[in-house]
């Protein structure tokens, strides 16, 4: 059976156009994306600590470029750059983790139920998520935003409607091949209930993919995540955050202030890399025959 | 409990139809099947592939798919299994009915240990039995079927096919089931194997006193294993009769044509007998004998009425029209 997960997620295209650069199979691209991760992580968690300045008050002259006391230069209001990204990527984390729980816990029991049970639930259901599943995901998570207004677990809940389809159908698929499987034959002719098939034969055979759906899912709330901080419709302005950073930026790009849209978009850009780099690597090593494939 | 002359029945099917719902019409696989399981005894089933057997195997624990339609009677010591809710046969399922399938390597699940397969099993159906009590009868069923107590740390691809049969008989036999369905037990092993799993069955089955249904398409496995075989063609049963009469002195011409067409390993008779011919297409298929366009035999009258089940003597059935004495007397019995 083929367990490979295909979705389409932009991390993962992302992550297969890295994967020429990795040997096959020696856990590499993994690796690097876990590096890349785990620096971000830790960015976040000790932001505090690791910031020269307060992020949201100002700490210097505005506009001034990189130098020794601002490595990443400060913005419109004199605020360090340098400090803002750091406390950004925990904005980031925080919204996308929450998302993809969010995502996860409607998704995956509602897959398992509907690739299960079959019949008329699952058309209804397969049926809902196909159709939201369809909407190019950064209009739709625009569209729930702009009814649910700003905050974190609104971005959270509006990120988390648009893939909250994928896990469904990555789920659904996979649970209606394996009930097929003799072994989930077998635990009926044993006498087994329906919950017990569901939760010890069919559950624990499905989630190495989700695993990777996860891993996939991070990197792309994070981007929407962005991008809706980016139209003014994430968190509230003073709050650090990449998405406002850079549109606040590129209103100052023809004074050639590069520096104040350069390093937040480089932040989205590496820490999405790090996510597509490593649920790439994780997809392959679950998946031994991924690389075969292609 | 039924006692049928001297033998006491431990499962019986009556008029037993299964019938697959297609956009096209009903596939009526199972049609009319009415026999009886003594207890202790190994019930052979034969045929060629489609005839119904498998389908008649899972029908009995209630495991086919939602297409199917079930009508007929099945008691299982004395308790009708056909009027039975889902719940009441989770119940009975592996404590009473036990079933072993035909591919050992995909019908354990890859990640649960051998241990779990059997302490959930024995769980289920006797929540009482501790874990260590459970992990005590999980060892000495695999002990009877020679696997060392020592793997039930393992995982079921630690195994060879062999093993794994010889776990998914320990599996099924662990609560004592008054039946066992083998269906196809040994067709993936090779034939030494295959020996081995069957003497096993044999010894086990001696040993624990239960009853088999024993499903296959191999003449040679039956003739080693089964006291009375049964022959299926096209969802009917066509014959049945202990092991003897059905290789000394079969009556149905389908059951004649079956043994005919064995192979066998006298290299100088290198023709190889078959049945002209294929079975018929079970949708929406009417009245009449079904092995009638294959048969040698064949009358017109076959073809128009479906044959009754002619008690040829106390053991031996024949779904057949040759036999049949009279046809207003045998229509009496058909109806009746």
């Amino acid at each position: 059976m083929d367990r490979t997960v295909e979705v389409k997620f932009l991390s993962a295209s992302i992550g297969r156009a890295f994967r020429k650069f990795f040997r096959s199979g020696s856990g590499k691209m993994a690796f690097t994306g876990a590096v890349i991760l785990i620096i971000f992580l830790l960015a976040a968690v000790f932001a505090e600590q690791i910031a020269p300045y307060d992020p949201t008050v100002r700490s210097g002259k505005a506009f001034l470029s990189p130098n020794s006391e601002h490595i990443f230069g400060t913005d419109n209001l004199g605020r360090d750059m340098f400090s803002r990204v750091l406390y950004g990527s925990r904005i980031a984390l925080l919204i996308a983790f929450i998302a993809v729980l969010i995502a996860a816990a409607v998704g995956i029991p509602l897959g398992l139920l509907s690739g299960y049970v079959g019949g008329p639930l699952d058309r209804v259901l397969v049926l809902i998520m196909d159709a939201v599943y369809s909407f190019p995901g950064l209009i739709l998570a625009i569209a729930v935003a702009a009814v649910l207004g700003t905050g974190v677990i609104n971005i959270a809940v509006s990120i988390a409607v648009v893939y909250a389809p994928t896990y469904f159908r990555v789920i659904r698929n996979q649970v209606s091949s394996i009930k097929s499987e003799l072994y989930v034959e077998a635990a009926k002719a044993i006498g087994a209930k329906n919950w017990t098939i569901l939760l010890r034969y069919v559950l624990p055979n499905v989630l190495p993919s989700v695993v990777v759906v996860l891993s996939m899912n991070l990197a792309d709330a994070i981007m929407v995540e962005a991008g809706l901080s980016f139209l003014g419709l994430g968190i509230a302005p003073p709050t650090p955050d990449w998405g406002y950073d850079l549109s606040n930026g590129q209103r100052f790009i023809l004074m050639n202030d590069w520096w104040m849209i350069m390093f937040p978009g480089l932040a989205i850009i590496v820490l999405v890399l790090g996510f597509s780099l490593f649920s790439e690597g994780l997809n392959e090593y679950l998946n031994p025959n991924v690389g075969e494939r292609e | 409990m039924n006692i049928v002359d001297g033998k006491e029945a431990v499962c019986r099917i009556e008029d037993f139809r299964v019938h697959y719902m297609t956009f096209d019409g009903p596939v009526k696989a199972v049609d009319g099947v009415n026999m009886e399981v003594y207890r202790e005894e190994t019930l052979g089933l034969v045929g060629e592939s489609g005839c119904g057997k498998s389908t008649l195997g899972s029908a009995l624990l209630k495991i086919l798919p939602r297409t199917a339609r079930m009508s007929g009677k099945v008691y299982l010591e004395g308790e009708d299994l056909m009027s039975k809710m889902e719940k009441e046969m989770q119940k009975l399922r592996g404590a009473k009915i036990a079933m072993i399938f035909q591919d050992p390597m995909t019908s354990l699940n890859p990640i649960m240990k051998v241990k779990d397969h059997f302490t959930e099993m024995i769980r289920t159906h006797k929540p009482e039995v501790s874990e260590e009590q459970a992990l005590e009868m999980a060892a000495r069923a695999l002990e009877e079927v020679g696997i060392s107590e020592s793997r039930l740390n393992d995982y079921p691809f630690q195994f060879s096919g062999g093993m794994r049969q010889r776990m998914m008989i320990a599996l099924s036999i662990v609560l004592r089931p008054a039946l066992v369905i083998a269906d196809e037990p040994t067709t993936s092993l090779d034939v030494i194997v295959q020996a081995q799993i069957l003497q096993l069955m044999k010894e086990i089955q001696s040993h624990i006193r239960s009853s088999m249904i024993l499903i296959t398409h191999d003449l040679g496995v039956v003739a080693e294993m089964a006291h009375r075989i049964g022959v299926m063609y096209a969802g009917h049963l066509v014959e049945l009769a202990p092991r003897d009469v059905i290789y000394y002195r079969p009556l149905h011409p389908y059951t004649v044509a079956l043994l005919e067409s064995v192979p066998n390993t006298d290299i100088n008779d290198m023709d190889l007998d078959y049945i002209e011919g294929y079975p018929p297409s079970l949708l929406n298929i009417g009245e009449g004998c079904r092995f009638a366009d294959r048969c040698p035999k064949v009358m017109k009258l076959c073809r128009d009425r479906t044959p009754p089940d002619v008690q040829i003597d106390e053991e031996h059935i024949v779904k057949c029209w040759l036999y049949a004495d009279s046809f207003e007397e045998d229509e009496d019995n058909a109806s009746g």
